[in-house]
């Protein structure tokens, strides 16, 4: 599985590319595997204000259903609207094509609270 | 992320200490890569590459199932015939040789303990096939009528796989030259593959033309082998539950329970009145005209997927629960069963669908006829799961 090291990732299987001010946050190649055949995805409006660990979205696929949890807090800027229409690119690509939503960060230090792609990968290797 | 829903085979994913049972096609399961999960007391693969995959596999061309955890108990003789008429609500004398019938073994009070397919081999010998999860309490149901009939346990010592979709024929014409499969659906033959008898039936659980093949266990790897060889995909546990919902069958342990009966899942055509014998037969004739829930299909509106335990609504009134709930991959569509109150069905009707605790996903979804799918290859098919 693939966990680019410049990412970071929390406990839920999120994770985060921060660049400046701004996020960009998707789920794990770990958590698409997981999830397999996803079929639909519906997140918050933007303009949503989260908390780190609120819900930001829903991913569903054929046989489960999952909740989005935000790796920061901030506000939800913008959605990836092309995956209503193809939501195997979740799937396809994770960290891609397959990106979630973009995050206008509180405070870009909080990206120290999450895990790096080693830990993260400890994280997966111990179930 | 954290799923909600892991992978919904209520009731049947077990999670007790017992150590799991693998079927004899376990390595080749392993081999292939599949996700394996507890099912029923085994360790079975829920999907090798893709639900979606296997799913349209089945639909578009061939699948290969490994269904050797189902339950395959054999009987025979006058004692087994006695015993099979208190024990099913199958008519037995009118299943002639070469016949597969589906019907139950339902308790005393007419619930239905379990649904199934009795294959009649040959003369005076009868192969019936019970739910995996069910099987010991069919076992112990057996013991209690005390006939002591010869019934033999065929389960572990043989291997079952369900061949199907449109080119199931195609593929075993290069698997078993020569070999007449019967063209109409619940036909039995038994066969010779290669020097090994195998019991043949035009039955499966997808709605598409197919078979199941019966073979002894340690020749089952080699059947596999030489089916997949001439074309057949493998394909999992969640390809057999979206296939057999998108034709509206129903599964035991989420539509048939103990406490639900035949007339309320819409099944009494399988409760035959010329057996006067089977266990449960004045209860269950009994609540022939009870005002129960009854068994609908509906289909979402628009986006969103149904799931086993979600609620439906009339105008903000409960009036029934979701028992099974897929997206299916041929309408690309949320679809499910849900028990509904009597009275508060109609065909065409809306109703709204929402996760049980919390209010955050909920959709409207509408009653249809079953099945979902309406353009498989075999429409009349039933059989046990």
């Amino acid at each position: 599985m693939d966990f680019p090291d410049d990412l970071a990732y929390t406990r839920d299987h999120e994770w985060l590319r921060l660049e400046g001010e701004t996020g960009t946050a998707g789920i794990t190649d770990y958590a698409q595997r997981e999830l397999t055949d996803i079929v639909f995805v519906e997140f918050v409006e933007p303009g949503t204000v989260v908390r780190q660990g609120e819900r930001f979205g829903t991913v569903e696929a054929i046989k489960a259903v999952s909740d989005l949890f935000s790796p920061a807090d901030g506000e939800i800027v913008e959605v990836n609207a092309e995956l209503a229409t193809h939501p195997e690119w979740i799937n396809q690509d994770p960290y891609g094509k397959g990106w979630m939503v973009k995050i206008r960060v509180n405070d870009p230090a909080q990206v120290h609270t999450l895990l790096s792609a080693a830990d993260y990968r400890t994280l997966v290797a111990n179930g | 992320m954290v799923k909600r829903a892991p992978f919904e085979m209520r009731n049947l994913v077990t999670s007790s200490p017992v150590p799991l049972l693998r079927t004899p096609l376990f390595n080749r399961h392993v081999s292939l890569g599949a996700r394996m999960a507890p099912f029923a007391g085994f360790e079975m693969p829920i999907m090798y590459r893709s639900i979606a995959e296997e799913h349209n596999a089945v639909r578009s061309g061939c699948g290969i199932f490994d269904v050797s955890h189902m339950g395959r108990l054999r009987f025979s003789g006058t004692a087994g015939y006695e015993l099979l008429e208190r024990l099913t609500t199958i008519h037995v004398a009118s299943v002639g040789a070469g016949a597969a019938r589906y019907g139950f073994v339902l308790t005393d009070s007419g619930g239905i303990l379990d649904d199934v397919i009795l294959f009649v081999t040959h003369a005076a010998e009868w192969v019936l096939v019970v739910n995996a999860g069910n099987r010991h309490s069919v076992v112990e149901h057996i013991r209690k009528l005390e006939l002591h009939p010869r019934c033999l346990d065929d389960t572990e010592s043989t291997g079952m796989v369900a061949v199907q979709g449109p080119t199931t024929r195609a593929v075993l014409r290069q698997v078993m030259p020569g070999l007449a499969i019967p063209e109409r659906a619940n036909r039995v033959i038994d066969a010779d593959w290669r020097g090994t008898p195998v019991v043949i039936s035009t039955t499966g659980y997808t709605g598409e033309d197919g078979v199941e093949i019966i073979a002894p266990s340690g020749r089952i790897e080699a059947l596999w082998d030489s089916v997949i060889e001439a074309g057949a995909v493998p394909a999992g546990l969640g390809a057999r539950d979206t296939l057999r919902l998108e034709m509206g069958y129903p599964l035991h342990g989420h539509e048939l329970t103990e406490e639900t009966d035949p007339w309320q899942a819409g099944l009494g055509w399988a409760v035959d009145r010329r057996n006067e014998e089977f266990v449960g037969r004045s209860a269950v004739f009994s609540r022939e005209n009870d005002r129960t829930p009854r068994l609908v299909a509906l289909k979402a509106a628009g986006r969103g997927i149904p799931r086993a335990g979600n609620i439906v609504e009339d105008n903000g009134t409960v009036v029934g629960d979701v028992t099974s709930g897929t997206f299916s991959p041929s309408l690309r569509q949320g679809i499910a069963l849900a028990y509904v109150d009597f009275g508060a069905s109609s065909p065409g009707k809306q109703f709204s669908v929402r996760d049980r605790e919390s209010g955050s996903r909920r959709m409207t979804m509408e009653q249809v006829p079953a099945p979902f799918y309406r353009t498989g290859t075999r429409r009349s098919a039933r059989n046990a799961s």
